[in-house]
């Protein structure tokens, strides 16, 4: 076994385990803590495939924004301490699997299957990612205007959501 | 790669450049006013940016036309090419969306001063990034730029949703759609994901290969891709069954708001329907005319048994969703070029006398609302013939279009795409259409009874509306008679849509 | 893959297991009485009454919230600081926009007080507290504490967390 397959089985071992955290742990803390478990692994996955870069971005927004984000949500509602109702789980536990099938299908058993990917070829090497991230930012015909745009949803995210969070007295006047 | 800026570049963005740098400077003004000070500056500001996007509009739409002293953009070959529509179709869509945008923001200039603390510098620079979403969304030849389109447009509408959090209603309704939009977002990019993995590509395709024989059809993963980035967006068109969310939504959210929703959202979502056709997946095109039946039949049954105006409207909404998929079916199943381009004509004629009918509808109840939500039902219309003549025509003449009665526009949006989809051999849809739009005239009737043939009560009052409001109204309702009698100012223009 | 990683994960996995191990190797060693008082939780020497899971206030999230965006920015910045010494000023110009249109939501946050831990003192806004119309300089002085001064005024924040 090599060690790749070896990091591999652990990175998976502990993505499927966060979900499952978060998916059954009766206290929503351990959920997201769950969740960050599960991220952290896809942030691994993303560096067996040799996209650093996709991996810093993975913990960077991730690990550290988004999960302090649910933290923080999750400390603002009260503790819910009702107990699962066995039919919403079956309902969602069908329409999972129902996904699923559809997906592995879609993966493994139609024709025309991944794009591109040639199994010989080893990941990009490091650094060389970014670059050419950085340059298809930049370059008009690629993602110059996706870039500058995402800016401006930044903003209405920034500003709708402070706007919404503003409690009703602290209105600026 | 190039990274230089030529001023084709600029002409092809100049209405997002327009409006992105508005509404920084709205919300930069808002920072340095007095409460006073900001209903006088900002509302007439903002009128004038989205004056000067629609003019950018409509000046792209002049030069790229044939016949125009320049050459079609295309052919001068602008870098941003492989990434922006810089079309007719895009054209088209920027002056749909920011008329739309102008119409609420006069609708809701009186509507916002009535409220206890009115937030004019967020308000109105959410209410400009709305059309930079949507025309983004339009124009893009991206998957990833349609999503970020997407995403800017649905943040906005969600804050504005939910803008009145003392009410539970609206913050029901803010939260319902936050939360089922976030997740018709989410299904959007994981769609777009798989349609990379199959394909390679982001790219939409061009509009001349959206009819059949184009491109070859999607397979294996592009093909479930493209069908997970359908539901989404026919969650934004509120398609049934995707459509839950729509009356509770509609009622909850401040009435101009709903207003923008229900145009500016169907309109956006029915444009990059047409622009992502080709990436339906062949498998399970029979579902189209089914579900533009669904959709047909659910919005038409739930509007009959609604009280509430917003509701009832919000119903008629999915119902004319329907019709437009009526016009789709043509598009997606339909053999030929020419099926294809008299169904973008359609589409796009239907979208734009629905905006504008929409825009009157909601621009009067807009009107009729205060404080008070329970007045936009049949009771709180009740007489308003006699207590407001100029209401009550302008709310007559949209219920007639919307029904689709000959002297209005909507009879001919509904005539088109019938049409459309009948001479693309899709009787059923059609069929299923036309007997739809009669068991909608006894709710649009119901209304036109409410106004003019029932008693008004006592103590009924009827606010004073602003000049923009009146305006927006007015306007409106001469463009409902006066594409009615002369379809072809509007059929015209869309002629030069290039397949 | 590249080695460099080895040694990312020889380091995460040392590190965890350094404390497991002293923790293990402590429990074989040390005295194990447990009581009633020794478990419960420690709070300052006082007992404690009620869950620690309150309602935290919304400003935490308002925070956390700005953070979260413009950790998304430094992740769209990171690649244009790689290349942009290759491109040249355009480069440099359309990073500016970027930050320019974040730069002003910020501003806005800012301008608008929502960055402000006790936001009523920032604005002037309990003139009962002080006798009359706050002058300018209290009213900066207290601007720059509610800006700085977190722990002594989160006490007095109604709904901020004091178990």
């Amino acid at each position: 076994m090599s060690a790749e397959i070896l990091a591999f089985l652990v990175l998976a071992t502990a993505t499927v385990a966060g979900g499952v955290v978060t998916l059954w742990s009766r206290y929503v803390v351990h959920s997201a803590f769950g969740l960050m478990l599960s991220l952290l692994g896809v942030a691994g996955f993303y560096v067996l495939l040799g996209s650093d870069f996709l991996a810093v971005t993975q913990v960077v927004v991730y690990v550290g924004g988004v999960v302090v984000l649910y933290l923080f949500g999750v400390m603002l509602t009260p503790p819910d301490r009702e107990e699962r109702s066995i039919r919403r789980i079956a309902v969602a536990g069908i329409f999972a699997v129902a996904a699923l099938v559809v997906l592995l299908k879609a993966v493994f058993g139609m024709e025309g299957r991944w794009y591109g990917v040639d199994p010989d070829r080893g990941p990009a090497s490091g650094g060389a990612v970014i670059r050419e991230v950085g340059n298809a930012f930049m370059d008009k015909e690629a993602y110059l205007l996706p870039f500058e745009i995402a800016s401006v949803l930044l903003l209405v995210a920034l500003v709708g959501a402070v706007f919404i969070a503003r409690r009703e007295g602290g209105r600026g006047s | 790669m190039d990274f230089r800026l030529t001023t084709t570049d600029l002409h092809a963005l100049l209405p997002l450049v327009i409006l992105s740098a508005g509404a920084c400077l709205v919300l930069l003004i808002d920072l340095f006013l007095r409460e006073e000070a900001r209903s006088r500056v900002l509302p007439p500001l903002t009128s004038l940016i989205l004056l000067g996007a629609l003019g950018a509009g409509i000046e792209q739409y002049i030069s790229l036309s044939p016949g125009s002293f320049r050459f079609p953009s295309e052919r001068l070959g602008p870098l941003l090419t492989p990434i922006w529509r810089h079309q007719v179709f895009t054209a088209v869509g920027a002056i749909l969306l920011c008329g739309i945008a102008l119409a609420v923001h006069w609708i809701s200039t009186s509507w916002l001063r009535e409220e206890d603390r009115p937030a004019y510098g967020e308000y109105q620079c959410l209410l400009l990034l709305f059309p930079i979403g949507t025309i983004l969304l339009i124009g893009a030849r991206n998957l990833m730029l349609a999503f970020v389109g997407l995403e800017i447009f649905s943040v906005a509408l969600y804050v504005l949703t939910a803008m009145r959090r003392t009410r539970s209603r609206a913050v029901e309704a803010g939260l319902k759609y936050f939360l089922l939009g976030a997740f018709a977002a989410a299904i959007f990019l994981y769609g777009s994901a798989l349609i990379y993995a199959g394909k390679g590509t982001l790219d939409l395709p061009d509009l001349g290969a959206i009819s059949r024989e184009g491109l070859p059809a999607p397979v294996g993963l592009a093909a479930l891709g493209g069908g997970i980035l359908f539901l989404a967006l026919f969650f934004k068109a509120s398609v049934a069954p995707f459509h839950m969310w729509t009356p509770d939504v509609y009622q909850g959210a401040p009435t101009p708001i709903t207003a923008l929703m229900s145009t500016g959202t169907k309109t956006a979502a029915f444009f990059l329907l047409i622009t992502a056709a080709r990436l339906f997946p062949h498998e399970i095109l029979p579902l189209i005319p089914i579900l533009a039946i669904v959709s047909i039949l659910v919005g038409n049954a739930g509007a009959l048994r609604q009280t509430d105006l917003k509701r009832l409207l919000a119903y008629s909404g999915v119902a004319h969703a329907g019709y437009l998929l009526v016009a789709y079916c043509a598009i997606a199943l339909g053999q030929g070029h020419q099926d294809a381009h008299t169904a973008i004509r359609a589409i796009l004629y239907y979208l734009a006398v629905y905006g504008i009918t929409n825009l009157a509808a909601f621009g009067v109840l807009a009107w009729l609302e205060r404080r008070e939500e329970s007045v936009l039902t049949f009771e709180g219309i009740r007489g308003l013939g006699r207590r407001n003549p100029f209401c009550a025509a302008v709310l007559a003449l949209a219920a007639l279009s919307l029904a689709g009665i000959p002297p209005t526009a909507g009879f001919w949006a509904k005539y088109q795409v019938f049409a459309a989809a009948l001479s693309a051999g899709q009787t059923t849809a059609a069929v299923v259409g036309i007997l739809g739009s009669v068991v909608g005239l006894y709710y649009y009737l119901r209304i036109l009874v409410a106004l003019y043939f029932e008693p008004a009560p006592e103590e009924a009052r009827i606010p004073a509306a602003g000049f923009a409001g009146a305006l927006t109204l007015g306007l409106s309702g001469a463009a409902i008679l006066l594409f009615g009698i002369f379809p072809s100012l509007l059929v015209d223009p869309l002629i030069h849509i290039r397949l | 893959m590249s080695f460099d990683y080895l040694t990312i994960a020889v380091a995460l996995v040392g590190g965890i297991l350094f404390v497991y191990a002293n923790m293990w190797i402590l429990s074989l060693v040390r005295p194990n009485k447990p009581s009633d008082l020794k478990l419960s939780t420690y709070e300052c020497g006082e007992e404690a009454f009620s869950s620690s899971w309150l309602r935290f206030d919304m400003r935490f999230y308002t925070v956390a919230l700005i953070f979260v965006v413009f950790d998304l920015e430094i992740a769209f910045l990171f690649p244009w600081a790689v290349v942009y010494r290759s491109l040249g000023i355009l480069a440099f110009v359309e990073g500016l926009i970027f930050v320019g249109i974040l730069f002003l939501g910020l501003f806005y946050v800012w301008a608008k007080g929502d960055l402000d831990w006790v936001k009523a003192f920032a604005k002037g806004r309990i003139p009962e507290v002080l006798d009359g119309p706050p002058s300018r300089e209290v009213r900066k002085g207290v601007f720059e504490s509610g800006l700085s001064g977190g722990p002594e005024r989160n006490g007095g924040g109604e709904e901020a967390g004091t178990s």
